[in-house]
């Protein structure tokens, strides 16, 4: 049976489409019909280069109709897509090659879709991989070839790398019922109706961007404005007008996206706008920062803006995307103000204030918004590090259920944060529920977010490790939670607090003024590791939240 | 049926034209390249703690990513009158030093 998300696909509408921004700042609409004719196009020429049954198809195209028809003809072809990212600005050569390379042969590509201008790229990334005899398809135009569409289909939809720590990427199997699933979820959240228009700047390859921002609106055959992320950043005042004078109602961003737009956009672009119709601004993929979405409000509210548009919510790759939210008629969210030092895994969370974020003045980034309740469908747990679900209002981890869980990764990795078991996604998040509403308070161990961008242990250990000339056996640095986006931990083995200075200044340059750093270095053995030698951050990280290691020296910066 | 999108002279150009390097008209002494560009990559960096210098690498060391190069390179074409910085393609820039040679060839100074 069809997917409901490609139904469209069946009647596609001439009326509505995606309108995509020229480079000459120009909007070009291109109709469901014309996008569904470029795909059956795409499919043929897969088709005529003999894939095999069911192919995984890399697709590394900017964005724009060609990549969204590639999308749909690999779907059509019963492939399994994989987006990968283009080169971006400034993007070193050899890097981009290695990190395609390694993301094609994990994804055990069959396929590649793209264009002549990356034909050099990604030839190389080919013949690194040893893929050289892939075939590689570049679009040609809707209609020059009978179209083609394949009757047997995969059962995973979308291979869904996560960004993973330097030179570790891994997929997400998303199957097509997780999609069908997670989209009809986020239509149902959003009350999606039949003339909302989205507007998009994020990129494709990642799951907000691809699922909330494309796959969704196309579903419900309704309008997309659609953006390419260097035009955003060039120029956020043509996104602002797409809701301001172009009628968009519907988008997500990160934090980053509306500071940015913030603090870039004058006031003479606005001038004649009318922001009274937009009503979903969803903040996700990253915890929601109150002052960032004030900072927007503060600009548009007086052209009728109202800041109960933002949605704060959560989510993840393993999940699909949207695992929790605030609906739109809920009141505004909850803020509270954690005692960060009294926080424990396992413990009891004391809030030593809470608030609506329309009534909060305090500039300060040490607020931790809600991020909704569970979406239709989604059952969310605290549990502990047993999976026991642990009461209300106490620290935990976050475990996810639903139909849109995926089905695993295309590797087995050891000892990693997010995992699924037989209890269900076990995200590697730690948070806590206060009602029915969701506080993520960060990432188990593995990663932190600085400026919207994950950095990881792994990467933090490599860069110490050379830097400090200390062997990587003998280090493990760690993702605590903590004010401000968190904190940083560092274990070393055998040495002395002249190091430990040392090295909290590098890491401090890594991570920026907002995190803070402590060094602390103990005897041999204190680094708990497994039977393989990987270090176990996550028990380390429980039991430096339990307070319960016992360092000689420490280091804070 | 020809959809849109291919059609001679369609308004719709996705940024395919890889990197090249024409000479814009620019004209500054090389110094004043060298310490307008480290002052801007310095405002941009991710990593607020480190000064860049010439040997600095920018995604090593100052924790470029991808939306941050692309800020870089909206700030530097404003800045130096440049265009087509933040074209899709690779270029072979590691350190600040490259990006300032960059700059100069671009601006058609000595390199």
């Amino acid at each position: 049976m069809t997917p409901q998300f490609l139904r469209w696909l069946d009647a596609p509408r001439n009326d509505r489409g995606l309108r995509f921004l020229s480079d000459c700042a120009e909007w070009a609409f291109v109709s469901y019909q014309d996008i569904a004719a470029g795909a059956y196009t795409i499919a043929a020429q897969l088709h005529d280069a003999g894939l095999p049954q069911n192919p995984r198809v890399c697709i590394v195209l900017p964005t724009g109709p060609e990549l969204i028809a590639a999308i749909y003809a690999t779907w059509l072809s019963g492939g399994t897509i994989c987006p990968v990212i283009p080169p971006t600005a400034f993007d070193e050569e050899d890097r981009y090659i290695q990190n395609s390379a390694r993301l094609f042969a994990s994804a055990d590509a069959s396929a590649i879709i793209t264009v002549p201008a990356l034909r050099k790229v990604i030839d190389a990334a080919l013949f690194d991989s040893r893929l050289q005899h892939l075939p590689v398809v570049e679009p040609i135009p809707a209609g020059t070839t009978p179209g083609f569409s394949g009757t047997d289909r995969a059962s995973v939809a979308l291979l869904q790398f996560t960004s993973g720590s330097t030179g570790a990427p891994r997929g997400v199997k998303i199957t097509f019922e997780n999609l069908d699933e997670n989209i009809n979820s986020i239509r149902k959240w959003i009350r999606m109706g039949s003339d909302d228009v989205t507007a998009t700047w994020l990129p494709l390859y990642h799951d907000m961007g691809l699922i909330g921002c494309l796959l969704t609106p196309v579903s419900n055959c309704t309008d997309v404005w659609v953006m390419r992320p260097d035009q955003f950043i060039r120029d956020p005042s043509t996104w602002l007008k797409c809701f301001g004078q172009h009628g968009a109602n519907l988008c997500a961003a990160p934090n980053f996206g509306y500071a940015y737009a913030a603090r870039k956009v004058p006031d003479s672009a606005l001038a004649g706008s009318d922001f009274s119709n937009w009503r979903v601004a969803i903040a996700g993929a990253e915890p929601v920062n109150a002052g960032a979405l004030r900072s927007l409000a503060n600009r548009l509210e007086k052209y009728g803006f109202s800041r109960r548009a933002f949605l704060p919510a959560y989510g993840l790759a393993e999940a699909t995307l949207a695992v929790t939210g605030r609906s739109p008629d809920d009141p505004e969210p909850l803020a509270v103000q954690l005692d960060w030092e009294k926080l424990r895994f396992g413990q009891p969370v004391r809030f030593k204030a809470s608030t609506r974020i329309d009534q909060l003045n305090d500039e300060s980034g040490s607020w931790l918004v809600s991020s909704g309740a569970p979406l239709q469908g989604t059952h969310i747990q605290v549990v502990d590090s047993d999976g026991r679900p642990l009461l209300p209002d106490t620290l935990g981890e976050i475990l996810v259920n639903s139909g849109s869980l995926a089905d695993g990764y295309s590797d087995i990795r050891e000892e990693s944060p997010t995992r699924f078991d037989e209890k269900g996604l076990r995200t590697g998040d730690a948070g806590f529920l206060h009602g029915n509403e969701l506080f993520v308070v960060g990432r188990i161990a593995d990663s932190l977010k600085v400026r919207g961008r994950t950095v990881y242990a792994e990467d933090l250990e490599m860069r110490l490790s050379t830097e400090t000339s200390i062997h990587r056996g003998r280090l493990v640095v760690i993702a605590m939670p903590g004010e401000s986006g968190g904190a940083v931990l560092a274990i070393a083995e055998d040495a002395d607090l002249d190091w430990a200075h040392t090295a909290a200044k590098v890491i401090k340059t890594a991570v920026g003024s907002t995190i803070s750093v402590r060094v602390a270095v103990g005897p041999r053995g204190i680094i708990l590791r497994t039977s393989s030698g990987k270090p176990r951050r996550r028990l380390l990280w429980e039991l430096s939240v339990l307070g319960q290691i016992n360092f000689q020296h420490t280091a804070d910066l | 049926m020809i959809s849109q999108w291919e059609a001679e002279g369609s308004p719709v150009k996705v940024g395919l034209v890889a990197w090249s390097l024409g000479v814009d008209e620019c004209s500054m002494d090389d110094g004043d390249i060298s310490t307008r560009l480290i002052s801007l990559i310095a405002e941009i960096s991710p990593a607020t703690e480190l000064e860049p210098g010439e040997s600095t690498r920018l995604i090593q060391d100052l924790m470029f990513d991808s939306i941050s190069l692309l800020e870089l390179a909206v700030a530097i074409e404003s800045e130096f009158d440049l265009s087509a910085l933040t074209e899709m393609g690779t270029a072979n820039i590691v350190t600040v030093g490259d990006l300032v040679a960059l700059v100069r060839l671009k601006c058609g100074g000595p390199q």
